[in-house]
């Protein structure tokens, strides 16, 4: 579909963009002097499952610049589920067809207002420290740690898979992922394999915390508290072409990397920030 | 999975819809971020990576310097640890700033990695990794303030 739009002169199209701190995001940016628009498209999985769309969105609002305008287009031959449109309103600046594209410079031109602009800068900068004081935490604990092959789901009493209110279908919903609730605290668990990439492996636990710990309102990604967690790996994960990107978005995400079979070394990562 | 064309055809695109940036620093930006790609065919690796770091930083140097000259808190800063001093502590409120966190992190992570090899003679990134995790490191503090 991407590929028949008519994109006006001038414009900077780009297909699958690569941003630092998404694990997932838009399929397609327009780019003028003037600026962005990020352009959603619903894939497959979205049709059966909108919360895929809703996250990957919230993880593109946290990351790309306040103005942009996220939008969503419509392909008239597929159906679009009705959580989707009524949903959407509240994240997506707009929803528009291909036709539209050839529009892209008033699209452009039609802002966002000053307002939200500084409410979603003033929310990125709270998320940023969290981020950079994970990830410094998480970057000391590498450099003197030696990670190893070990037994790291070997801890009997993580049982209880942590749950969150699933905003789309309006209701309380178990995570699927190894993420588990244990003294108000939570403690992931993911064997890393070779053949797949580390940044895939991870997203569902990136998106545990769009969906428990994030709400978007008006396209604002609001959050209370971005809670330490825990995860243990049994690598480090890591990306051919930026290799820190899979720790850096978990650090996003207010994940602290550990390796270790030791319930008590596993705490200790995130002792010091229990409420 | 990503290439490193992906990632560079979205810097572009960041940069050039930034409304902090002028246009004559938007188009030496962009042609600097080009060049961290058509280097990849240089060799031997060292001097194909000893570019890589050298276009990434010069495309970095730019943006900040022209972000902070945009909104007048320059001031008598040249060099990209002083930039990220003046991006944190800044006090215009309608104009990004970032933590002092996040400007601890990027000096171990940018600025003295990046010291290390351009003021060092016979210094080198010592593979492929190091020189991408530098460059994803740039990538991301661009990302923060445009």
């Amino acid at each position: 579909m991407t590929e028949l739009l008519e994109i006006p002169k001038g414009i900077i199209k780009v297909d699958n963009p690569d941003h630092p701190f998404t694990f997932d995001g838009p399929d397609i940016l327009l780019s003028d002097s003037k600026g962005l628009l990020a352009i959603f498209i619903l894939r497959n999985n979205e049709q059966k499952n909108a919360s895929k769309l809703f996250s990957r969105l919230t993880n593109a609002l946290i990351a790309y610049p306040a103005h942009t305008k996220m939008l969503l287009l419509i392909d008239n031959l597929k159906s679009i589920p009705s959580s989707v449109i009524q949903m959407g309103k509240g994240y997506f600046s707009e929803f528009i067809e291909g036709k539209d594209i050839r529009k892209t410079k008033s699209l452009i031109k039609d802002k966002k207002s000053k307002e939200k602009i500084k409410e979603i800068q003033y929310v990125q900068k709270k998320i940023f420290k969290i981020q950079s004081l994970v990830q410094r935490d998480n970057l000391d604990y590498i450099r003197k740690t030696k990670f190893e092959e070990k037994d790291i789901s070997n801890i009997y009493f993580l049982k209880e898979k942590a749950k969150y209110f699933d905003k789309i279908n309006q209701k309380e919903t178990s995570v699927r992922a190894n993420i588990f609730e244990f003294k108000n605290q939570y403690f992931g668990i993911k064997r890393l394999l070779n053949n797949i990439s580390d940044l895939t492996e991870l997203q569902p636990f990136y998106e545990f915390v769009v969906n428990s710990e994030f709400i978007v309102d008006n396209g604002v990604p609001y959050f209370k508290d971005i809670s330490r967690k825990v995860l243990n790996v049994n690598a480090i994960p890591s990306l051919k072409y930026d290799p820190l990107k899979p720790m850096r978005v978990a650090s996003l995400f207010g994940w602290h990397l550990v390796n270790s079979n030791d319930f008590a070394q596993i705490e200790n990562r995130i002792s010091k920030f229990k409420k | 999975m990503p290439t490193p064309q992906d990632r560079i055809n979205t810097m572009i695109a960041l940069v050039n819809a930034s409304p902090s940036i002028g246009p004559k620093s938007k188009k030496d930006i962009i042609i600097e971020f080009r060049q961290v790609i058509v280097v990849n065919s240089i060799s031997p690796p060292p001097r194909k990576n000893i570019l890589k770091v050298l276009h990434a930083t010069r495309a970095l140097d730019t943006t900040l310097r022209s972000f902070l000259d945009h909104h007048g808190i320059l001031g008598r800063s040249h060099s990209i640890g002083q930039y990220l001093v003046q991006l944190t502590n800044h006090r215009l409120r309608t104009v990004v700033n970032i933590s002092l966190s996040e400007r601890t992190k990027y000096q171990n992570e940018i600025v003295n990695v990046r010291n290390k090899h351009l003021h060092t003679a016979n210094s080198y990134p010592s593979n492929d990794r190091e020189v991408y995790q530098l460059t994803g490191e740039m990538e991301a503090l661009v990302t923060r303030i445009i």
